[in-house]
Protein backbone atom coordinates (compact mmCIF):
# COMPACT_ATOMS: atom_id res chain seq x y z
CA UNK A 1 0.00 0.00 0.00
CA UNK A 2 1.53 3.26 -0.83
CA UNK A 3 1.11 5.84 1.86
CA UNK A 4 2.37 8.86 -0.30
CA UNK A 5 -0.16 11.22 -2.06
CA UNK A 6 0.66 10.99 -5.67
CA UNK A 7 1.45 14.32 -7.31
CA UNK A 8 -2.04 15.18 -8.68
CA UNK A 9 -3.16 14.59 -5.18
CA UNK A 10 -0.73 16.77 -3.97
CA UNK A 11 -1.69 19.53 -6.01
CA UNK A 12 -5.20 19.36 -5.43
CA UNK A 13 -4.96 19.48 -1.72
CA UNK A 14 -2.56 22.27 -2.25
CA UNK A 15 -5.41 24.48 -4.24
CA UNK A 16 -7.72 23.39 -1.89
CA UNK A 17 -5.82 24.56 1.36
CA UNK A 18 -4.94 27.55 -0.75
CA UNK A 19 -8.33 28.39 -1.30
CA UNK A 20 -9.83 27.83 2.31
CA UNK A 21 -6.76 29.68 3.60
CA UNK A 22 -7.13 33.04 1.63
CA UNK A 23 -10.89 32.93 0.00
CA UNK A 24 -12.63 31.52 3.36
CA UNK A 25 -11.10 31.85 6.60
CA UNK A 26 -10.67 35.95 6.09
CA UNK A 27 -14.62 36.46 4.84
CA UNK A 28 -14.88 34.74 8.55
CA UNK A 29 -13.41 37.79 10.03
CA UNK A 30 -16.54 39.46 9.54
CA UNK A 31 -19.31 36.96 10.27
CA UNK A 32 -21.04 35.93 13.70
CA UNK A 33 -18.68 33.66 15.77
CA UNK A 34 -21.71 31.21 15.19
CA UNK A 35 -22.67 31.95 11.46
CA UNK A 36 -23.01 29.66 8.97
CA UNK A 37 -23.77 31.51 5.95
CA UNK A 38 -21.81 34.35 3.68
CA UNK A 39 -22.97 37.20 2.05
CA UNK A 40 -24.98 36.58 -1.05
CA UNK A 41 -22.62 38.21 -3.08
CA UNK A 42 -19.14 36.36 -0.92
CA UNK A 43 -20.56 33.02 -1.34
CA UNK A 44 -21.95 33.78 -5.68
CA UNK A 45 -18.19 34.55 -5.95
CA UNK A 46 -16.76 31.84 -3.81
CA UNK A 47 -18.95 29.13 -6.22
CA UNK A 48 -17.45 30.65 -9.49
CA UNK A 49 -13.95 30.50 -8.40
CA UNK A 50 -14.63 26.83 -7.27
CA UNK A 51 -16.31 25.74 -10.64
CA UNK A 52 -13.23 27.74 -12.66
CA UNK A 53 -11.16 25.07 -10.33
CA UNK A 54 -13.00 22.21 -11.97
CA UNK A 55 -14.12 21.07 -8.38
CA UNK A 56 -17.88 21.95 -8.01
CA UNK A 57 -19.80 19.36 -6.98
CA UNK A 58 -17.62 16.70 -5.91
CA UNK A 59 -19.57 14.14 -4.76
CA UNK A 60 -21.78 14.00 -8.05
CA UNK A 61 -20.94 10.88 -10.36
CA UNK A 62 -19.12 11.56 -13.36
CA UNK A 63 -22.21 10.89 -15.56
CA UNK A 64 -24.05 12.97 -14.11
CA UNK A 65 -21.48 16.14 -14.62
CA UNK A 66 -19.22 15.25 -11.38
CA UNK A 67 -15.48 16.49 -11.39
CA UNK A 68 -14.60 12.27 -11.44
CA UNK A 69 -12.42 12.57 -8.23
CA UNK A 70 -12.14 9.19 -6.52
CA UNK A 71 -13.07 8.94 -2.67
CA UNK A 72 -9.51 9.44 -1.31
CA UNK A 73 -8.88 12.07 -3.22
CA UNK A 74 -12.15 13.75 -1.88
CA UNK A 75 -11.66 12.54 1.76
CA UNK A 76 -8.13 14.53 1.53
CA UNK A 77 -9.89 17.37 0.25
CA UNK A 78 -12.79 17.18 2.83
CA UNK A 79 -9.83 17.07 5.79
CA UNK A 80 -9.21 20.68 4.01
CA UNK A 81 -12.45 22.00 3.53
CA UNK A 82 -13.24 21.91 7.37
CA UNK A 83 -9.99 23.78 8.29
CA UNK A 84 -12.21 26.96 9.31
CA UNK A 85 -14.56 28.25 12.00
CA UNK A 86 -17.53 27.26 10.37
CA UNK A 87 -15.93 23.67 8.78
CA UNK A 88 -17.06 21.02 10.39
CA UNK A 89 -21.06 21.76 9.98
CA UNK A 90 -20.54 23.86 6.84
CA UNK A 91 -17.27 23.12 5.13
CA UNK A 92 -16.69 26.33 2.80
CA UNK A 93 -19.71 27.60 3.43
CA UNK A 94 -21.09 25.37 1.01
CA UNK A 95 -19.33 26.92 -1.69
CA UNK A 96 -18.20 23.53 -3.78
CA UNK A 97 -22.16 22.66 -4.28
CA UNK A 98 -23.62 19.39 -3.15
CA UNK A 99 -24.78 15.92 -4.67
CA UNK A 100 -28.06 16.48 -2.91
CA UNK A 101 -29.54 12.98 -1.18
CA UNK A 102 -27.22 10.05 -2.51
CA UNK A 103 -30.51 7.76 -2.65
CA UNK A 104 -31.58 9.78 -5.63
CA UNK A 105 -28.92 8.47 -8.01
CA UNK A 106 -31.33 4.69 -7.24
CA UNK A 107 -34.47 6.65 -8.00
CA UNK A 108 -36.44 5.93 -11.48
CA UNK A 109 -36.17 8.13 -14.53
CA UNK A 110 -39.46 10.27 -13.50
CA UNK A 111 -38.29 10.87 -9.86
CA UNK A 112 -34.83 11.96 -11.06
CA UNK A 113 -36.33 14.55 -13.38
CA UNK A 114 -38.58 15.99 -10.36
CA UNK A 115 -35.93 15.83 -8.05
CA UNK A 116 -32.71 14.75 -8.51
CA UNK A 117 -31.45 16.74 -11.60
CA UNK A 118 -33.22 19.73 -10.40
CA UNK A 119 -30.90 19.34 -7.14
CA UNK A 120 -28.24 18.91 -8.74
CA UNK A 121 -29.10 22.32 -10.98
CA UNK A 122 -29.08 23.95 -7.35
CA UNK A 123 -32.58 24.44 -7.78
CA UNK A 124 -34.19 22.35 -5.01
CA UNK A 125 -33.04 20.41 -1.92
CA UNK A 126 -34.28 17.97 0.07
CA UNK A 127 -33.85 16.03 4.08
CA UNK A 128 -33.07 12.92 5.08
CA UNK A 129 -35.82 11.49 7.46
CA UNK A 130 -34.84 8.43 9.33
CA UNK A 131 -34.89 8.83 12.81
CA UNK A 132 -38.11 9.22 15.49
CA UNK A 133 -38.36 9.81 18.76
CA UNK A 134 -38.35 5.95 19.31
CA UNK A 135 -34.66 6.06 18.05
CA UNK A 136 -32.41 6.53 15.27
CA UNK A 137 -29.54 4.22 15.54
CA UNK A 138 -31.33 0.48 15.36
CA UNK A 139 -34.25 1.71 12.27
CA UNK A 140 -35.64 -1.41 11.62
CA UNK A 141 -36.99 -1.87 15.07
CA UNK A 142 -37.66 2.29 15.75
CA UNK A 143 -39.41 3.37 12.96
CA UNK A 144 -42.86 3.89 14.46
CA UNK A 145 -44.52 6.02 11.36
CA UNK A 146 -47.05 3.96 9.65
CA UNK A 147 -47.41 3.84 5.99
CA UNK A 148 -50.85 2.37 4.67
CA UNK A 149 -51.71 1.76 0.97
CA UNK A 150 -54.93 3.45 0.18
CA UNK A 151 -55.87 2.78 -3.40
CA UNK A 152 -52.95 4.23 -5.96
CA UNK A 153 -51.60 6.45 -2.80
CA UNK A 154 -49.67 5.57 0.86
CA UNK A 155 -51.14 7.43 3.74
CA UNK A 156 -48.31 8.22 6.06
CA UNK A 157 -48.46 8.94 10.08
CA UNK A 158 -45.91 9.76 12.63
CA UNK A 159 -43.37 11.50 12.94
CA UNK A 160 -39.18 12.10 12.79
CA UNK A 161 -37.39 14.35 14.60
CA UNK A 162 -33.15 15.28 14.44
CA UNK A 163 -33.83 15.98 11.07
CA UNK A 164 -31.60 18.45 9.55
CA UNK A 165 -33.23 20.65 6.71
CA UNK A 166 -36.66 19.75 7.54
CA UNK A 167 -37.79 23.32 7.50
CA UNK A 168 -35.82 24.67 4.46
CA UNK A 169 -36.01 21.87 1.74
CA UNK A 170 -38.93 21.33 -0.82
CA UNK A 171 -38.97 17.71 -0.32
CA UNK A 172 -37.22 14.59 1.64
CA UNK A 173 -36.63 11.38 1.56
CA UNK A 174 -39.09 9.51 4.47
CA UNK A 175 -38.58 5.88 6.13
CA UNK A 176 -42.07 4.31 6.93
CA UNK A 177 -43.20 1.10 8.14
CA UNK A 178 -45.60 -0.46 5.46
CA UNK A 179 -45.46 -3.86 7.24
CA UNK A 180 -45.43 -3.89 10.77
CA UNK A 181 -45.19 -7.56 10.84
CA UNK A 182 -41.69 -7.94 8.53
CA UNK A 183 -39.39 -5.95 10.86
CA UNK A 184 -36.65 -4.52 8.76
CA UNK A 185 -38.39 -6.25 5.19
CA UNK A 186 -41.22 -3.86 6.21
CA UNK A 187 -39.78 -0.50 5.66
CA UNK A 188 -40.53 1.45 2.75
CA UNK A 189 -38.82 4.94 0.99
CA UNK A 190 -40.98 7.36 0.54
CA UNK A 191 -39.83 10.90 -2.08
CA UNK A 192 -42.35 13.71 0.23
CA UNK A 193 -42.83 17.19 -0.97
CA UNK A 194 -42.77 19.52 1.40
CA UNK A 195 -46.26 21.16 0.04
CA UNK A 196 -47.94 17.97 0.22
CA UNK A 197 -50.66 18.67 2.95
CA UNK A 198 -49.97 17.28 5.95
CA UNK A 199 -46.26 17.43 6.31
CA UNK A 200 -46.07 19.77 9.75
CA UNK A 201 -42.63 21.09 10.86
CA UNK A 202 -43.28 21.10 14.22
CA UNK A 203 -40.30 22.36 16.27
CA UNK A 204 -36.64 24.19 16.08
CA UNK A 205 -34.60 21.35 17.95
CA UNK A 206 -32.14 23.75 19.48
CA UNK A 207 -28.52 21.23 20.07
CA UNK A 208 -24.88 22.29 21.04
CA UNK A 209 -24.40 23.87 17.90
CA UNK A 210 -26.16 27.16 17.29
CA UNK A 211 -26.50 27.05 13.51
CA UNK A 212 -27.83 23.75 11.54
CA UNK A 213 -30.36 23.50 14.10
CA UNK A 214 -32.32 20.05 13.85
CA UNK A 215 -36.14 20.07 13.24
CA UNK A 216 -39.03 17.57 14.31
CA UNK A 217 -41.44 16.84 12.01
CA UNK A 218 -44.88 15.55 11.88
CA UNK A 219 -46.71 13.80 9.12
CA UNK A 220 -51.03 13.81 9.40
CA UNK A 221 -52.11 11.60 7.14
CA UNK A 222 -49.45 12.61 4.79
CA UNK A 223 -50.92 11.47 0.92
CA UNK A 224 -48.08 10.29 -0.88
CA UNK A 225 -48.85 9.14 -4.62
CA UNK A 226 -47.18 5.24 -5.23
CA UNK A 227 -44.94 7.17 -7.99
CA UNK A 228 -42.98 8.93 -4.67
CA UNK A 229 -42.02 5.08 -3.65
CA UNK A 230 -37.99 5.24 -3.50
CA UNK A 231 -37.08 2.02 -4.67
CA UNK A 232 -39.80 -1.12 -4.10
CA UNK A 233 -42.00 -1.14 -1.19
CA UNK A 234 -40.63 -2.56 1.87
CA UNK A 235 -37.41 -2.81 0.90
CA UNK A 236 -36.35 0.77 1.79
CA UNK A 237 -34.08 -0.57 5.08
CA UNK A 238 -31.20 -1.68 2.52
CA UNK A 239 -31.48 2.33 0.87
CA UNK A 240 -31.10 3.80 4.32
CA UNK A 241 -28.86 1.14 5.62
CA UNK A 242 -26.26 1.85 2.32
CA UNK A 243 -26.51 5.47 2.95
CA UNK A 244 -25.22 5.42 6.86
CA UNK A 245 -22.24 3.49 5.84
CA UNK A 246 -21.10 5.82 2.90
CA UNK A 247 -21.49 9.03 4.87
CA UNK A 248 -19.23 7.65 7.83
CA UNK A 249 -16.49 8.29 5.70
CA UNK A 250 -16.82 12.25 5.25
CA UNK A 251 -18.19 12.63 8.67
CA UNK A 252 -15.14 11.37 9.46
CA UNK A 253 -13.06 13.44 7.40
CA UNK A 254 -14.83 16.75 8.91
CA UNK A 255 -13.27 15.20 12.38
CA UNK A 256 -10.01 15.53 11.04
CA UNK A 257 -10.01 18.75 9.45
CA UNK A 258 -10.86 20.36 12.33
CA UNK A 259 -8.16 18.56 14.44
CA UNK A 260 -5.32 19.53 12.30
CA UNK A 261 -6.70 23.69 12.34
CA UNK A 262 -6.61 23.01 15.85
CA UNK A 263 -3.23 21.58 16.43
CA UNK A 264 -2.08 23.76 13.77
CA UNK A 265 -2.75 27.04 16.41
CA UNK A 266 -1.69 24.77 19.53
CA UNK A 267 1.45 24.65 17.91
CA UNK A 268 1.75 28.03 17.16
CA UNK A 269 0.23 29.39 20.30
CA UNK A 270 2.93 27.34 22.33
CA UNK A 271 5.93 28.43 20.56
CA UNK A 272 4.86 31.82 21.09
CA UNK A 273 3.15 32.13 24.90
CA UNK A 274 5.78 32.78 27.56
CA UNK A 275 4.78 31.71 31.10
CA UNK A 276 7.24 31.83 34.13
CA UNK A 277 10.02 33.19 31.98
CA UNK A 278 10.27 30.20 29.20
CA UNK A 279 7.92 29.88 26.50
CA UNK A 280 5.00 27.18 26.57
CA UNK A 281 6.56 24.65 23.95
CA UNK A 282 9.55 24.42 26.67
CA UNK A 283 6.98 22.06 28.94
CA UNK A 284 6.24 18.86 29.01
CA UNK A 285 3.01 19.15 30.00
CA UNK A 286 2.72 20.88 26.49
CA UNK A 287 4.94 18.79 24.97
CA UNK A 288 2.83 15.85 25.46
CA UNK A 289 -0.58 16.91 24.57
CA UNK A 290 0.86 18.18 21.09
CA UNK A 291 2.36 14.84 20.26
CA UNK A 292 -0.78 12.66 21.73
CA UNK A 293 -2.78 15.41 19.55
CA UNK A 294 -0.71 14.11 16.39
CA UNK A 295 -1.09 10.85 17.48
CA UNK A 296 -4.53 10.83 17.55
CA UNK A 297 -4.77 13.28 14.50
CA UNK A 298 -2.50 10.77 12.42
CA UNK A 299 -4.48 7.74 13.20
CA UNK A 300 -7.38 8.81 12.10
CA UNK A 301 -6.31 9.96 9.12
CA UNK A 302 -5.51 6.91 8.08
CA UNK A 303 -8.20 4.56 9.06
CA UNK A 304 -10.31 7.05 7.48
CA UNK A 305 -8.13 7.14 3.97
CA UNK A 306 -8.21 3.29 4.48
CA UNK A 307 -11.75 2.86 4.74
CA UNK A 308 -12.12 5.42 1.73
CA UNK A 309 -9.99 3.43 -0.22
CA UNK A 310 -11.70 0.44 0.23
CA UNK A 311 -15.14 1.78 -0.61
CA UNK A 312 -13.54 3.53 -3.96
CA UNK A 313 -11.93 -0.32 -4.68
CA UNK A 314 -15.82 -1.85 -4.57
CA UNK A 315 -14.85 -3.80 -1.18
CA UNK A 316 -16.63 -4.15 1.77
CA UNK A 317 -16.12 -1.32 3.92
CA UNK A 318 -18.37 -1.18 6.45
CA UNK A 319 -15.90 -2.05 9.11
CA UNK A 320 -13.66 0.44 7.98
CA UNK A 321 -16.14 3.38 7.68
CA UNK A 322 -17.52 2.91 11.13
CA UNK A 323 -13.84 2.47 12.91
CA UNK A 324 -12.84 6.19 10.86
CA UNK A 325 -15.88 7.23 12.13
CA UNK A 326 -15.50 6.46 15.71
CA UNK A 327 -11.86 6.92 15.91
CA UNK A 328 -12.32 10.39 14.27
CA UNK A 329 -14.84 11.81 16.05
CA UNK A 330 -13.45 10.74 19.65
CA UNK A 331 -9.99 11.82 18.28
CA UNK A 332 -11.01 14.96 17.24
CA UNK A 333 -12.54 15.58 20.32
CA UNK A 334 -9.32 15.51 22.36
CA UNK A 335 -6.94 17.12 20.11
CA UNK A 336 -9.50 20.54 20.18
CA UNK A 337 -9.88 19.94 24.13
CA UNK A 338 -5.93 19.79 24.52
CA UNK A 339 -5.66 22.78 21.87
CA UNK A 340 -8.28 24.42 24.22
CA UNK A 341 -6.40 23.69 27.47
CA UNK A 342 -2.96 24.86 25.71
CA UNK A 343 -4.78 28.04 24.83
CA UNK A 344 -5.97 28.99 28.11
CA UNK A 345 -8.46 31.53 28.70
CA UNK A 346 -8.14 32.61 25.04
CA UNK A 347 -9.22 29.04 24.08
CA UNK A 348 -12.87 29.43 25.78
CA UNK A 349 -13.61 33.10 24.17
CA UNK A 350 -15.62 33.40 20.88
CA UNK A 351 -12.35 35.27 19.63
CA UNK A 352 -10.97 32.32 18.47
CA UNK A 353 -13.04 29.11 16.40
CA UNK A 354 -11.59 26.47 19.38
CA UNK A 355 -14.45 27.06 21.37
CA UNK A 356 -17.19 26.28 18.91
CA UNK A 357 -15.39 23.47 17.50
CA UNK A 358 -15.45 22.00 21.35
CA UNK A 359 -18.95 22.41 21.08
CA UNK A 360 -19.64 20.96 17.54
CA UNK A 361 -17.51 18.01 17.49
CA UNK A 362 -19.06 16.90 20.89
CA UNK A 363 -22.27 15.75 18.71
CA UNK A 364 -20.04 14.18 16.10
CA UNK A 365 -19.44 10.92 18.89
CA UNK A 366 -23.30 11.00 18.26
CA UNK A 367 -24.50 11.91 15.22
CA UNK A 368 -24.72 9.33 12.48
CA UNK A 369 -24.34 6.40 15.22
CA UNK A 370 -23.13 6.72 18.57
CA UNK A 371 -20.02 5.48 19.32
CA UNK A 372 -21.31 2.51 20.80
CA UNK A 373 -22.97 1.88 17.83
CA UNK A 374 -19.93 1.52 15.52
CA UNK A 375 -18.43 -0.70 18.39
CA UNK A 376 -21.72 -2.89 17.55
CA UNK A 377 -21.36 -2.99 14.02
CA UNK A 378 -17.90 -3.86 13.53
CA UNK A 379 -18.25 -6.26 16.44
CA UNK A 380 -20.59 -8.09 14.16
CA UNK A 381 -18.37 -7.93 11.02
CA UNK A 382 -15.88 -9.33 13.24
CA UNK A 383 -17.86 -12.19 15.08
CA UNK A 384 -19.66 -13.28 11.79
CA UNK A 385 -23.48 -13.01 12.24
CA UNK A 386 -26.15 -10.94 13.75
CA UNK A 387 -26.52 -11.24 17.41
CA UNK A 388 -28.79 -8.73 19.75
CA UNK B 1 -32.25 38.12 21.88
CA UNK B 2 -34.11 40.67 21.75
CA UNK B 3 -37.56 42.14 20.57
CA UNK B 4 -38.46 45.70 19.81
CA UNK B 5 -42.13 46.75 19.28
CA UNK B 6 -44.41 49.77 18.92
CA UNK B 7 -46.77 50.87 21.59
CA UNK B 8 -49.62 48.48 20.36
CA UNK B 9 -47.01 45.69 20.96
CA UNK B 10 -46.70 44.45 17.80
CA UNK B 11 -43.49 43.42 17.27
CA UNK B 12 -40.94 45.49 14.84
CA UNK B 13 -37.79 44.06 15.31
CA UNK B 14 -36.34 40.79 16.09
CA UNK B 15 -32.39 40.47 16.28
CA UNK B 16 -29.70 39.18 18.65
CA UNK B 17 -26.30 40.53 20.28
CA UNK B 18 -24.10 37.72 18.79
CA UNK B 19 -20.34 36.95 19.28
CA UNK B 20 -19.45 40.50 17.48
CA UNK B 21 -20.74 42.87 19.69
CA UNK B 22 -18.27 44.92 21.49
CA UNK B 23 -20.57 45.48 24.61
CA UNK B 24 -23.39 42.61 23.66
CA UNK B 25 -27.15 43.92 24.07
CA UNK B 26 -26.33 47.70 24.75
CA UNK B 27 -24.35 47.69 21.62
CA UNK B 28 -26.92 46.32 19.25
CA UNK B 29 -29.76 48.57 20.89
CA UNK B 30 -27.62 51.68 20.57
CA UNK B 31 -27.35 50.97 16.67
CA UNK B 32 -31.16 50.63 16.50
CA UNK B 33 -31.71 53.88 18.61
CA UNK B 34 -29.03 55.78 16.27
CA UNK B 35 -30.79 54.28 13.15
CA UNK B 36 -34.77 55.23 14.40
CA UNK B 37 -34.48 58.78 12.64
CA UNK B 38 -33.71 58.16 9.47
CA UNK B 39 -36.33 55.00 9.43
CA UNK B 40 -35.07 51.62 10.62
CA UNK B 41 -37.28 50.43 13.73
CA UNK B 42 -38.98 54.21 14.46
CA UNK B 43 -41.51 54.14 16.47
CA UNK B 44 -40.22 51.32 19.31
CA UNK B 45 -41.59 52.08 22.35
CA UNK B 46 -41.59 48.27 23.87
CA UNK B 47 -38.34 46.30 24.11
CA UNK B 48 -37.91 42.77 25.72
CA UNK B 49 -34.96 39.80 25.73
CA UNK B 50 -33.90 36.66 26.89
CA UNK B 51 -30.22 35.16 27.47
CA UNK B 52 -29.42 32.13 24.59
CA UNK B 53 -26.35 30.62 24.18
CA UNK B 54 -28.05 29.17 20.75
CA UNK B 55 -28.76 32.48 19.83
CA UNK B 56 -28.34 31.70 15.65
CA UNK B 57 -30.84 28.74 15.74
CA UNK B 58 -33.52 30.87 18.48
CA UNK B 59 -32.85 33.79 16.20
CA UNK B 60 -34.48 31.98 12.87
CA UNK B 61 -36.77 29.97 15.59
CA UNK B 62 -38.58 33.38 16.36
CA UNK B 63 -38.60 34.58 13.04
CA UNK B 64 -40.20 31.63 11.83
CA UNK B 65 -42.71 31.52 14.25
CA UNK B 66 -43.14 35.24 13.70
CA UNK B 67 -43.93 34.13 10.36
CA UNK B 68 -46.06 31.21 11.40
CA UNK B 69 -48.20 33.61 13.51
CA UNK B 70 -48.22 36.80 11.12
CA UNK B 71 -48.33 35.22 8.05
CA UNK B 72 -45.17 37.99 7.35
CA UNK B 73 -41.87 38.73 9.05
CA UNK B 74 -41.61 41.86 11.46
CA UNK B 75 -41.25 45.07 9.62
CA UNK B 76 -37.91 46.04 10.65
CA UNK B 77 -36.31 42.38 9.52
CA UNK B 78 -37.56 42.90 5.26
CA UNK B 79 -34.67 43.66 4.72
CA UNK B 80 -32.59 42.12 7.41
CA UNK B 81 -33.00 38.49 7.56
CA UNK B 82 -31.15 35.41 6.62
CA UNK B 83 -30.97 33.94 3.49
CA UNK B 84 -32.93 30.80 4.08
CA UNK B 85 -35.15 31.00 6.34
CA UNK B 86 -37.46 27.85 6.69
CA UNK B 87 -40.87 27.65 8.17
CA UNK B 88 -42.44 26.17 11.07
CA UNK B 89 -46.13 24.66 11.49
Amino acid sequence: MDLELSEEQRLIVDTVRRFVRNEVVPLEADLDPDGSELEPADHDRLVAQVKEMGFYGLDIPPAYGGPDIDLVTRTLMAIEMAQHRAGLYTPCYGVFGGAGLAQLFEANEDQKQRYLYPTLRGEKSGFFGLTEPSGGSDPARAIQTTAVKDGDDWVLNGSKIFISGGDTSDYGIVFARSDASQGRNGITCFIIDAGMEGFHVRRVVHTLRSTHYATELQFENLRVPAGNVLGEPHKGFAIANDRLSRQRIPYAAGCIGVAVKAQEMAIAYANQRVTFGDKLATRQAIQWMIVDNEIDIRTSRWVTLAAADKAERHQPFRTEAAMAKLVASEAGGRVVDRSMQIHGGYGMTKDLPLERWYREIRIRRIGEGPSEVQRLIMARDLLGGSFH
Amino acid sequence: MYQLGDAAGEVLYIGYAGGRELFGLRSALERHRDLAPTGGTAGVTLFRYEVNMQYQSRYRELLMLHVADNGALPVGNLNDHPAHLGRIG
